[in-house]
């Protein structure tokens, strides 16, 4: 099967500064696909290259078989996209935007229509430039859902909703997944955790991981080995052994290559006097900060790594 | 086409107030304008509803500005954030839906208010279509289309507005530095530019094709930027000084001169120089003549070559002179422009001054001769003309969508009140006023409306026209464009140079 979404290579430069670098993903057709990572990370520019409102600089990306230069037109009737900072025709209200867009759209579904407004209470007489962020929101999930789409591309769209709202949205896109493909981005792990099937975790540009949540669940543990007596820690841990620290007698760390009994045997080998080896199961959160504090502390000692070649040059 | 009426649909409900006030300032207009013809006898009333009629013209053209800003900037092509662009529009039907809505919305009412000024002017519009339709294309190339394609590059209306502004800060410097500066390498312009419209028209169409279709901002700013320096040369080509060769051949062999041009420097009207701007100029009196009965002759251009008895030589480009020459002789004075080094080498020996002119030969066609109107009257050639002051008297006379041929009307006046018998005895003379064409190929406005005025001296000589005193109508055609030439010898330029 063909993923929805795919890239290769997906790089973005303004000027000088690289805002994605050489991006692989692949979005499998029914996944609900979180692209987490902090603000700045570049999440945004990577849907606008998906949804050809940029062009990349280098690479390429696929969406529903096409090349991303290739969407216009048609292919956005199979195509939703809602973005936290999209600019709607605020002059219109609600009734107009929707009898306006229905047109666009073959397929578009007047029950499914009804029951979006209904289910979001949207006020219809009212201008869209006299809703609260909150029904904005709802009024352009109501207009990008009703037809039914193939894809469903969202960027930050729960930032700065209450929870009402975001769980109204969250419900309503639940509903569609099992005839669409989902794809969003957010710097709120709890808000996705909850439903996403797969996970991309970006950082400075750079896609740190992309997987399927339960094998990424299945990946991490946070091991504590408890040893007989105090140790210092050696400098050549493995790589995938992440913040590794230790006090007294207890070293933890996080493993990033969980394999079960032959990831602990390799504790076991690694350390002298192990007395105990407990491996635990992570949160979402948890696995996301290990993978971020490394990905920062990398990026230092490069930085400083790169300081010092040149102050000695 | 679905989608065309979907998005046109959307955009005039969007922007009923912007269409409503842009045809109720097009509907004042047009019932504002006539009052221009309409006899009214007062100058101060005709001239507020002069001013009144330029400030509507100027709120006219902002409403279609405004117009079309908001109706290009609602799908606003620059920028990343519209809600459009992940929407299933398809670029050509985006465009073609706009290019009706500027049809409908500004080209309809356009149509149909100057039908209706037709009308009002006494000419049936159907007779009018072509040149109904002809205004309407030179409506949309010179005040529609570039601001379609200024507003298709910028991405909300401030910035429209400041670039709007840019371009006509550049267009004012442009126009300044082609025909401001005080120079006298002036030339007429002897062709139309024909290359101006179709590069326009072509310029904004690929540009906005462009745009629509790539939306690569840069790469249509690029284009437009290479089309306003490409207009901008064809202004600049079309006055160069090789066309006025080219359009002004020499007279072939054989053929009669069309004037003949003498100078006359006499004491009472001596070579003088004098200084200006940094220039000097030699005023040279002259008299011409020679030119044949029912012809006139219009000098547009000179040039001076100034040779001195040691072979040293000094050729001017061709300076603008802007004279209309009638049978009979006639006295002027021609300026001839020179640098002050220049002529400081010339000044104090004698030298040979050739002047070559470059003319319009124009041959009288039809002489219609009619009794001068008081009131409306149609007159072969003029349009329909009726007098409207008193005093120095003023024929206003309007014409359909095209500016009259060149025309010269001459009418008798007389020293008889109107209610008296006029006889010949009382007929003093004779005054004229010409209708030269401006050149402008089009106008806002489907009516032309040109005025003469015949003087008729001061105090107790003061004539009068009347009612039916005899008016002669001459109509002209242009029979050639030609050189003509003037030799002194042996003269001695001025060699005080005054300022002026």
């Amino acid at each position: 099967m063909n993923p929805t979404i795919q890239t290769h290579n997906l790089t973005k430069r303004f000027g000088h500064t690289e805002v994605l670098r050489e991006i692989n993903l692949a979005v499998p057709e029914g996944a609900i696909y979180a692209l987490v990572g902090p603000n700045g990370a570049g999440k945004t520019t990577m849907i606008k290259l998906l949804m050809n409102i940029l062009r990349p600089t280098a690479g390429s990306a696929r969406v529903l078989g096409l090349e991303s230069h290739e969407l216009a037109g048609e292919v956005f009737s199979r195509i939703a996209y809602v973005s936290e900072n999209q600019e709607m025709p605020e002059a219109m209200t609600v009734t107009g935007m929707l009898e306006y867009m229905r047109p666009f759209y073959p397929r578009w579904d007047r029950e499914l229509e009804r029951q979006l407004v209904r289910q979001f209470d949207l006020p219809m007489e009212r201008k869209l430039k006299h809703l609260s962020r909150g029904m904005k929101m709802k009024a352009a999930f109501a207009s990008s859902l009703a037809y039914r789409p193939k894809l469903i591309v969202l960027d930050e769209p729960f930032t700065g909703l209450d929870p009402l709202v975001r769980d109204e949205l969250i419900e309503s896109l639940l509903e569609r997944a099992p005839e669409t493909t989902i794809f969003l981005s957010s710097h709120d792990l709890a808000e996705i955790e909850s439903f996403a099937s797969h996970v991309g975790y970006l950082e400075e540009g750079r896609m740190l991981f992309s997987e399927e949540m339960a094998v990424l669940a299945e990946r991490f543990r946070e091991v504590t080995v408890t040893l007989a007596s105090p140790v210092k820690l050696p400098h050549d841990l493995p790589s995938a052994w992440l913040q590794a620290e230790t006090v007294d007698c207890v070293v933890r760390f996080v493993h990033s290559e969980y394999r079960g009994e032959m990831s602990e045997r390799e504790v076991v080998e690694r350390f002298a006097g192990v007395r105990d080896v407990a491996c635990e199961a992570m949160p979402l959160r948890s696995i996301f900060l290990a993978i971020a504090k490394t990905g920062r502390m990398q990026n230092h000692a490069a930085q400083r790594t790169a300081v010092d070649g040149r102050t000695q040059a | 086409m679905r989608q065309v009426l979907n998005i046109f649909r959307k955009d005039t409900r969007q922007y009923w107030i912007e269409i409503a006030l842009s045809v109720v300032i097009a509907i004042a207009f047009v019932l504002m304008y006539p009052s221009q013809w309409k006899v009214t006898h007062d100058q101060n009333a005709d001239q507020h509803a002069l001013w009144f009629t330029a400030l509507l013209i100027l709120l006219l053209i902002t409403s279609w500005w405004l117009l079309i800003a908001r109706v290009i900037l609602a799908e606003s092509l620059v920028g990343d954030r519209q809600f459009w662009l992940t929407r299933p529009y398809e670029w050509k039907s985006l465009l073609a839906a706009k290019a009706t809505f500027l049809a409908v919305w500004i080209g309809v009412p356009y149509l149909v208010t100057q039908a209706y000024l037709l009308a009002e002017a006494g000419f049936h519009p159907l007779s009018y279509v072509p040149g109904l339709l002809y205004g309407l294309r030179c409506v949309f190339l010179v005040f529609v289309l570039p601001v379609f394609c200024v507003a298709a590059v910028t991405s909300n209306f401030g910035r429209l507005v400041l670039a709007m502004l840019g371009c006509f800060v550049l267009f004012t410097g442009f126009m300044f530095l082609a025909f401001g500066l005080p120079h006298g390498y002036m030339t007429s312009t002897p062709y139309p530019n024909a290359l101006l419209y179709p590069l326009l028209f072509a310029g904004c169409a690929v540009a906005l094709t462009v745009q629509y279709a790539t939306r690569r901002t840069w790469l249509t700013r690029g284009l437009l930027m290479g089309l306003s320096v490409l207009l901008a040369l064809t202004v600049f080509v079309y006055r160069m000084q090789s066309l006025v060769d080219r359009a002004y051949p020499q007279p072939s062999a054989g053929s009669a001169a069309p004037l003949i041009i003498r100078s006359i420097p006499t004491v009472a009207h001596p070579v003088e120089a004098r200084t200006w701007d940094k220039e000097d100029y030699i005023d040279l009196p002259v008299q011409y003549s020679g030119v044949a009965d029912g012809t006139a002759v219009f000098g547009d251009d000179m040039k001076f070559t100034i040779t001195a008895a040691d072979g040293s030589r000094w050729s001017s480009p061709w300076q603008a002179m802007q004279e209309r020459i009638l049978p009979g002789s006639q006295y002027a004075e021609i300026h001839m422009m020179i640098s002050p080094e220049i002529y400081d080498r010339f000044k104090q020996r004698p030298v040979t001054l050739q002047v070559t002119f470059a003319v319009r030969r124009y041959q009288s066609d039809t002489v219609t001769r009619v009794p001068f109107p008081m009131h409306e009257t149609a007159i072969a050639g003029l349009g329909i003309c009726a007098w409207k002051y008193e005093g120095p008297a003023i024929l206003n006379c309007r014409a359909a969508l095209h500016e009259t041929a060149l025309m010269h009307v001459a009418v008798q006046w007389s020293t008889a009140n109107c209610t008296e018998l006029r006889t010949l005895a009382n007929t003093i003379a004779e005054t004229d006023d010409w209708i030269e064409p401006y050149g402008p190929e089009f106008s806002l406005v489907s009516v032309w409306d040109r005025s003469m005025m015949f003087g008729y001296g001061a105090g107790d000589a003061r004539g009068r026209v009347c009612e039916g005193n005899p008016m002669t109508v001459t109509q002209y055609h242009l029979v050639n464009r030609t050189q003509s030439d003037m030799t002194l010898t042996n003269i001695q330029l001025p060699v005080e140079v005054h300022p002026t």
